[in-house]
């Protein structure tokens, strides 16, 4: 096994820039998941980072050896696409013991490999099976256990779970996570699905343009996003994002807008009374008041989606602006049903509207 | 016909073999005006089929359907009246917004005038006006979806039907186009049955479910019904994220008790202990337990709830944004507790935990249906 590196990376093609100077350094061992939406340049670094293309400037340290130099087959790294193919004349086993084989490694040796991976992947019952009869879950079990088998430095996934149904989605995500941690295996997995990357990952670095947003755990992404964007990426549903302006009433920072007027209990350090912001906050730190002469945001139910014990609640406020929030399923609650909501002032975050970066 | 108002669509006794592959099984179904109905299941349980057969793009091998009361086994797909929304929306990709929406219209011979109006209506209406012009290829997936919804609104159907619209569209994208959906449906009033393998959509869009398995209906109900009370090992299976759990108990009474049993635990069901005797031939009963019916000790007393303490060691520990997945092993299985994304629970960890009683599931392991 072995860290990644990579430092001041350029990469653009037909004068679009895919990757605009982007560096991070992933430990040893570490499950590390590139977020982003298709075309923020998640493919290109873990392409750059496998050897099949070369960066336009900056340099990939593996193990601290710069190998900008390295052919691919030397880097000793491994990649899994989207779709992955595997060798439909061979039977599983076969498949699983090819790249050990080139490698001349002794029978008995491959043997044992191939057996153990196999056991850790739960896929001991194909091995004796062709890859034309697999469903779409252990097609990927197999390209995962080929690509494990001969232990390689570094592991790259390229959305590999992406076209699964939702359920096995789930599972494997499970059985990733549980094989990298067993395996000590570093890992670098790139997705658009923030659900897949909060799951597995010691660290996510969130992409947009080819630039970063924010590089931090998976906690740190989702309670203290670094910009409206990452807010918006993280979340199922997304967090709420209110236009609004902040003015001072008493002393007191009261953030302004058609539907509400929300006096901040927090301080904040920058004066924000001149610029457009953004109040973020997640469905689930909107909570309906409840007791007669207790002051909160009119609101009206819009459309309820039940949701495990839960349920998604899009209500509309005074302006019209929808926003959504999350309350157990025994809330009982209907369409055009009127109430008065509020935000957990210490959930609150807020952006600027131009540059969309957090303040605090 | 019956005095009631016969409903907009009945299925009576649908049946559609592929070669000797029977893809949909005898299925019968009334759907309401108005409805929003989902099929859910897994790939290749016969969701896809039914929707074909009520389009008129599969023939069925035997069994009725009717719209209206009226029976349409033989009419051709476009006199059928129903909108065909496909997954990637086929629209044309070249053609501008106005063009897609007024396609329909023009092959009909519509009058321009007429066409324009009401495609300009159909804009206002899916907050598409100022899109009028871009290229279909040019818009965001959302507005795709409103063009796709749009053109088969103008085609005037008495029903939609849509396979699998927000397949493949990234998470939280999804929540917001879904949610759209929802809307409009309630906004125009019209019928929808929607085709998926994804319960979390089932679940949020549908008035009733429909989940089917190998070609058979497992459960017809509401949403809620659905989770709270499933009928079917199947449907306890395929409903809920993570998934519910089973463990595999033997059913022993002493004296007036009656108790599931696995290994030295035992969870007491003495309250059904009548039901249980007068459906189960055996004694193997499945116990059903959702991960977020799982709590700690401390905090299951601190609600109040009482039961078996079960001793477990936390495997695994996963972050689900504003949740936590812990993997538990319970002896030679893993179970899944589903906890606020606060909780302290780190891996390795031994703790006991306790099953809500009021939620947990019992199945007979025969059957494989609920004991109710």
């Amino acid at each position: 096994m072995a860290s990644v590196q990579v430092e001041q990376l350029r990469k653009a093609y037909r004068g679009v820039e895919a990757v605009k100077g982007i560096s991070f350094m992933v430990e040893d061992g570490e499950f590390f998941c590139l977020l982003g939406p298709p075309g923020a340049g998640k493919t290109t670094i873990l392409r750059i980072i496998a050897g099949l293309e070369k960066p336009d400037q900056g340099d990939v340290y593996l193990g601290g050896e710069r190998v900008n130099e390295v052919h691919p087959m030397e880097r000793d790294v491994a990649m899994i696409f989207e779709d992955p193919a595997l060798y439909p004349h061979m039977t599983a086993y076969d498949n699983l013991a090819h790249p050990l084989r080139l490698r001349k490694l002794p029978k008995a040796e491959i043997d044992r490999k191939v057996r153990e991976v196999a056991e850790v992947l739960h896929i001991t019952h194909l091995l004796d099976r062709r890859p034309d009869a697999f469903s779409g879950g252990e097609r990927r079990r197999v390209a995962i256990g080929r690509a494990l088998v001969r232990r390689p430095r570094v592991l790259l996934l390229d959305q590999p779970l992406t076209d699964l149904d939702a359920w096995l989605r789930q599972e494997m995500t499970g059985e990733l996570k549980r094989l990298q941690r067993e395996m000590g295996q570093t890992m670098i997995y790139a997705t658009h699905d923030f659900e897949e990357a909060v799951t597995m990952a010691d660290r996510i670095m969130v992409m947009n343009e080819g630039m970063v947003e924010q590089l931090a755990t998976p906690e740190e992404v989702y309670d203290q996003p670094r910009s409206a964007f990452v807010a918006s990426f993280v979340g199922s549903p997304a967090m709420n994002l209110i236009p609004c302006q902040a003015e001072l009433r008493d002393d007191r920072l009261v953030l302004s807008c058609a539907a509400f007027h929300l006096p901040l209990t927090k301080k904040v350090g920058a004066d924000l009374t001149s610029q457009g912001l953004l109040l973020g906050i997640r469905p689930e730190h909107v909570t309906i008041v409840e007791g007669a002469g207790q002051e909160g945001i009119a609101a009206t139910v819009d459309i309820v989606q039940p949701l495990g014990d839960e349920q998604i609640v899009d209500l509309s406020l005074k302006d019209g602006t929808i926003i959504k929030m999350i309350v157990p399923l025994e809330v009982e609650l209907a369409p055009a049903d009127k109430l008065l909501v509020s935000f957990s002032q210490d959930r609150l975050s807020l952006f600027d509207a131009q540059s969309g970066k957090r303040i605090e | 016909m019956s005095e009631k108002q016969s409903p907009l669509i009945l299925l009576r006794g649908l049946r559609k073999e592929f070669n000797s592959l029977v893809a949909v099984e005898g299925l019968d179904l009334e759907i309401q005006e108005g409805e929003f109905m989902c099929f859910l299941g897994p790939s290749g349980c016969g969701k896809t089929t039914t929707l074909r057969m009520i389009a008129g793009l599969e023939t069925p091998t035997a069994g009725d359907i009717f719209l209206r009361g009226e029976r349409i086994n033989d009419l051709p797909p476009q006199q059928r009246r129903v909108g065909f929304v496909f997954q990637n929306y086929a629209l044309f990709w070249h053609a501008t917004v106005y063009d897609n929406l007024a396609f329909g219209l023009k092959i009909r011979g519509v009058p321009k005038e007429e066409i324009d109006r009401r495609v300009r209506e159909t804009a206002e209406r899916f907050e598409l006006s100022p899109l009028l012009k871009t290229k279909a290829s040019r818009l965001s997936l959302s507005a795709m979806q409103r063009v796709a919804l749009g053109r088969t609104l103008l085609t005037e159907p008495q029903v939609f039907l849509l396979d699998e619209p927000l397949n493949n569209i990234r998470p939280g994208l999804r929540e917001i186009m879904r949610a759209e959906l929802k809307r409009l449906q309630k906004q125009l009033g019209r019928t929808m049955i929607y085709v998926t393998h994804d319960q979390e959509e089932a679940m949020t869009l549908g008035d009733r479910i429909l989940v089917m398995n190998m070609g058979r209906a497992e459960q017809l109900a509401s949403p809620r019904q659905i989770y709270h009370h499933p009928e079917t090992l199947f449907v306890a299976g395929f409903i809920g994220r993570p998934p519910m759990n089973f463990l595999e108990t033997r059913y022993r009474v002493e004296g007036e008790r009656a108790f599931l049993a696995r290994g030295n635990l035992r969870w007491d069901v003495s309250e059904k202990k009548s039901i249980i005797e007068e459906k189960v031939q055996g004694d193997r009963i499945v116990l059903g337990i959702r991960p977020e019916h799982i709590l700690p000790i401390a905090e299951a007393r601190g609600k109040g709830l009482t039961g078996q303490a079960v001793p477990v060691r936390v495997d695994l520990v996963q972050p689900l944004a504003r949740q936590k997945i812990v993997d538990l092993k319970l002896e030679d299985q893993v179970i899944k507790m589903l906890v606020p994304g606060a909780s302290p629970i780190a891996r390795g960890e031994e703790l006991e935990v306790i099953f809500d009683p009021k939620k947990m599931h019992l199945f007979d392991q025969e059957t494989e249906r609920a004991i109710v």
